[in-house]
């Protein structure tokens, strides 16, 4: 009868230490892992194609076409508030827009943005940053104007068309030059 | 069949390189008094490419934005004021600026010549990295434009 006690007891013993065991399993508090990720403001430009070159005819006033049209996208990505986001093209010079043997000057190059059905010289000042690039050599006041973009992502395409006008008898030669293009975030 | 994918990649690197795109990010940065900085500029054809960097002093006001030469009050140490950046390499440029007057306002424009040609007109791209400077970075920015009346 003892020995029937003492297994039963034995047994509750086992049972009640693997109680305790179970019981002694302890867990961390939940700790967190912050997780960040900080995204800059940016802002893209790309052309295409990345030059321009011209064929002149002496027809007329003397003209020259351009191999073909530039066209100019700006992405960007804002937070909200800023003021405007722009894109400019202006020439190197005033006066040697393209040199070689002679120098074209600004005012024989025309520019069509998009569908302006109008070839303007590119005699004029940046629109909103006259101070910038070179004066009187801006292919339009602006390629585009965005005032107050709203916060994400911006695209603009803008393309811009090139010919030289009023150019009269050129001497023969390579005539070279630089156009800048650029966008801006204010 | 090795033809085939020959002439697809000819094709795919003829698009990609005729597409001349570059990214700055950020394209703005507020700072409070000292400065210290930087931007990453990013390259994304498939042809190397040379940067200059100018920095240029400007004020802003309902007109627009207007540059001059970098203030004598703002000291500028650019880490560097010109690279040549791979194919689709992103490079970063770092800088220190302490303004004597302050809010001082600066941009660093990255001009970049991605059409070179030798005959014609190359196009250089321009992206600029604005950097406004006050006694406190919040809300720079937007204080420096509320004083110009924007």
């Amino acid at each position: 009868m003892s020995r029937k006690i003492y297994r039963v007891l034995a047994v509750a013993a086992l049972l009640f230490a693997s109680v305790g065991v179970a019981e002694a399993q302890l867990n961390s508090t939940a700790n967190s892992v912050a997780l960040s990720m900080t995204v800059g403001e940016s802002i893209t430009i790309s052309t295409t194609p990345a030059n321009v070159t011209f064929t002149y005819s002496p027809a007329g006033a003397g003209t020259a076409t351009a191999s073909g049209p530039i066209t100019v996208v700006t992405t960007a990505n804002v937070l909200a508030g800023h003021q405007w986001i722009q894109g400019f093209a202006w020439l190197g010079s005033t006066t040697a827009a393209l040199s070689g043997p002679s120098s074209i000057p600004a005012s024989e190059v025309f520019a069509v943005i998009n569908s302006n059905p109008t070839p303007m010289p590119c005699t004029s000042n940046g629109w909103k940053s006259p101070d910038f690039g070179v004066a009187g050599a801006f292919c339009g006041g602006s390629l585009f104007e965005t005032d107050n973009p709203p916060a994400g992502a911006f695209t603009n395409t803008s393309v811009l068309t090139l010919s030289l006008n009023n150019l009269g008898a050129v001497a023969p030669g390579t005539y070279t030059g630089v156009l800048n293009i650029e966008a801006e975030v204010l | 069949m090795k033809i085939k994918y020959l002439i697809a990649l000819y094709i795919f690197l003829a698009f990609a390189s005729g597409i001349f795109a570059q990214t700055m990010s950020p394209a703005v940065a507020e700072y409070g008094k000292k400065a210290n900085g930087s931007f990453k500029l990013q390259n994304n054809t498939l042809q190397p490419v040379a940067v200059v960097i100018e920095p240029f002093s400007f004020s802003v006001d309902k007109d627009g934005q207007h540059f001059r030469k970098l203030d004598a009050t703002v000291h500028l140490d650019l880490s560097q004021t010109s690279a040549r950046l791979g194919p689709k390499e992103i490079h970063e440029f770092s800088y220190k600026v302490k303004c004597d007057v302050l809010p001082c306002t600066f941009s660093l424009l990255t001009g970049m010549i991605i059409g070179h040609t030798q005959d014609g007109l190359a196009v250089r791209v321009i992206l600029p990295h604005v950097v406004y400077i006050c006694e406190k970075q919040k809300d720079c920015r937007a204080g420096v434009l509320r004083a110009a009346g924007l």
